[in-house]
């Protein structure tokens, strides 16, 4: 009897420590793997902008601060009524993500470097920060680059490069396709030039590909554009600056009945017609004219 | 059985806190655009909501956005948006003959009066340097949390740097710093040639 209890005692005991054992695995691979697909999406895309492509590491700065960078303490659902779309957000202490609907990261934000922007202190002005020690550009450039197409796969151009008023770097790419950019969709990456760590990432597609038709020439969409704002008597037109084709959404700018109120996702592929105005104030006006119907669908005018 | 001394100071107690109240909502605020810029109207409706949550009157002005009413207003305002055309060193107001009238950062200077809390001119380059930030004789001194926010780029009036101002003014409303709005206006527009002059981490109630 002594023997069969013991038997018994030893079996429980071994029970009892799979069972443990197997609630402790399970537990480790809900914190490693979330099961939830958001948050699995959204740790698969830290683990992928984390280490740049020479080996350094994206996110240092924010290794002291926060441990597990994709445990989320906050996940939560947003309507964004610019771009009229269903959100989510998560984030912890030190770092922020935004994805749409189905868990594709759209934003990306370190909590650490947006609370210190550089010249925060000098309040703003830049010619004060000399005394940081900066990467190279083109460095910098290739950091971008990578963590560009970490967010965005899809094929973009690289537009601007701004040394913005708070010390940091922007690095912008418009969306394209079959090379013809988009007006407004884009790629933003924003780097601390100190030690290349990311400040922040978006991208903002929000327009509906567009068809690649082009029926009439550069020379007819300027003369279009020429008489479509002769029409408008109030504006004084000088010359044309260029003309380029671009995707574009259209607003009906130029015409009586304006469609500004909200965003238009039907992109168009259009002449952008530049011309430089004196009057009523000195500036440039743009005039969009469809490359496909040749009509006029909007355009901007700076300010 | 009243006791006639708590009567009084609770008195009291209520007459200050209505004028300290009075006193808040008594500040005011110019909002103005441009209405030869087709989407003025829109950013300038977010400025407007902005500052109205927050307690200000609102003096707004599009059929009437004259020099003259810049210069005899803007002595009594604490805040302040425009929607126009500008410069680095200038920014236009649309006269009642459809002309432009020019406002220099010289001049408004000469105009301000007293303490001025925030100031967003939204108009071309005029945040290239602090010219306007003295104009509005906003100091450096982060103690005073007062911040000019303004363009060291060309701009345009079209949707994406609508979304910027929409979305300054709507987490400015919501109790966000400064820094927090312009960051979430720059990745939700992908526009970032601003410039913050003064404290970044103002906020509309601080």
């Amino acid at each position: 009897m002594i023997i069969k209890k013991s038997k018994i005692s030893a079996l429980l005991i071994l029970i009892l420590a799979l069972a443990v054992g197997l609630i402790s695995m399970v537990a480790a691979a809900q914190n490693n793997a979330p099961s939830d697909p958001i948050e699995k999406k959204a740790k698969n895309f830290i683990d992928n902008i984390k280490q740049n492509k020479d080996g350094g590491n994206n996110l240092k700065s924010l290794v002291d601060k926060t441990k597990d960078l994709s445990k989320f303490t906050n996940k939560y659902q947003v309507y964004n009524n610019t771009w009229g779309q269903n959100r989510w957000i998560l984030e912890n202490d030190g770092l922020l993500i935004e994805t749409d609907d189905v868990g594709n990261p759209i934003t990306f934000f370190n909590k650490v470097k947006k609370d210190q922007p550089p010249a925060a202190k000098y309040h703003g002005d830049i010619t004060r920060l000399t005394d940081i020690k900066k990467l190279d550009k083109k460095t910098l450039l290739s950091i971008a680059k990578d963590v560009a197409d970490k967010i965005s796969k899809e094929e973009k151009v690289l537009v601007e490069t701004t040394q913005m008023n708070d010390g940091y770097v922007a690095y912008k790419w418009s969306r394209s396709l079959q090379g013809y950019t988009y007006d407004t969709d884009f790629v933003l990456v924003i780097l601390d030039p100190s030690d290349g760590g990311i400040v922040c990432m978006s991208k903002r597609f929000p327009s509906k590909d567009a068809a690649i038709n082009i029926k009439i020439s550069s020379d007819k969409a300027v003369e279009i554009a020429q008489n479509e704002l002769m029409r408008n008597s109030s504006i004084e037109i000088f010359s044309v600056v260029k003309t380029e084709l671009i995707i574009v959404n259209p607003n009906n700018y130029w015409k009586d009945k304006k469609d500004l109120s909200k965003f238009n996702d039907n992109a168009r592929l259009a002449y952008a017609v530049t011309f430089k105005k004196v009057e009523p104030n000195n500036g440039e006006i743009i005039i969009w004219i469809d490359a496909e119907s040749g009509k006029n669908i909007g355009g901007t005018q700076t300010r | 059985m009243f006791n006639t001394k708590r009567i009084l100071s609770f008195l009291l107690v209520m007459v200050v806190t209505i004028s300290a109240s009075v006193n808040a909502f008594a500040a005011q605020a110019f909002v103005a655009y441009d209405n030869i810029l087709n989407q003025g109207w829109n950013r300038a409706y977010y400025a407007r909501d902005c500052f109205t949550a927050v307690g200000y009157g609102i003096n707004y002005h599009y059929n009437d956005y004259f020099k003259s009413v810049v210069q005899s207003e803007i002595p009594s305002i604490r805040s302040f948006y425009v929607d126009t055309h500008g410069n680095s060193s200038a920014f236009s107001t649309r006269e009642s003959d459809g002309s432009q009238g020019i406002i220099s950062n010289t001049e408004l200077g000469n105009w301000t009066d007293g303490y001025y809390k925030f100031a967003y001119i939204d108009a071309c380059n005029c945040g290239t340097t602090d010219a306007f930030f003295k104009a509005f004789k906003m100091s450096y001194d982060t103690s005073k949390h007062q911040a000019f926010l303004g363009w060291q780029v060309t701009i345009y009036d079209d949707w994406s740097y609508t979304v910027f101002t929409r979305r300054v003014f709507s987490d400015l409303k919501a109790g966000e710093t400064l820094n927090d709005s312009v960051w979430n206006a720059r990745v939700e527009s992908g526009k970032t040639g601003y410039a913050i002059y003064g404290d970044y981490f103002m906020t509309m109630n601080n």
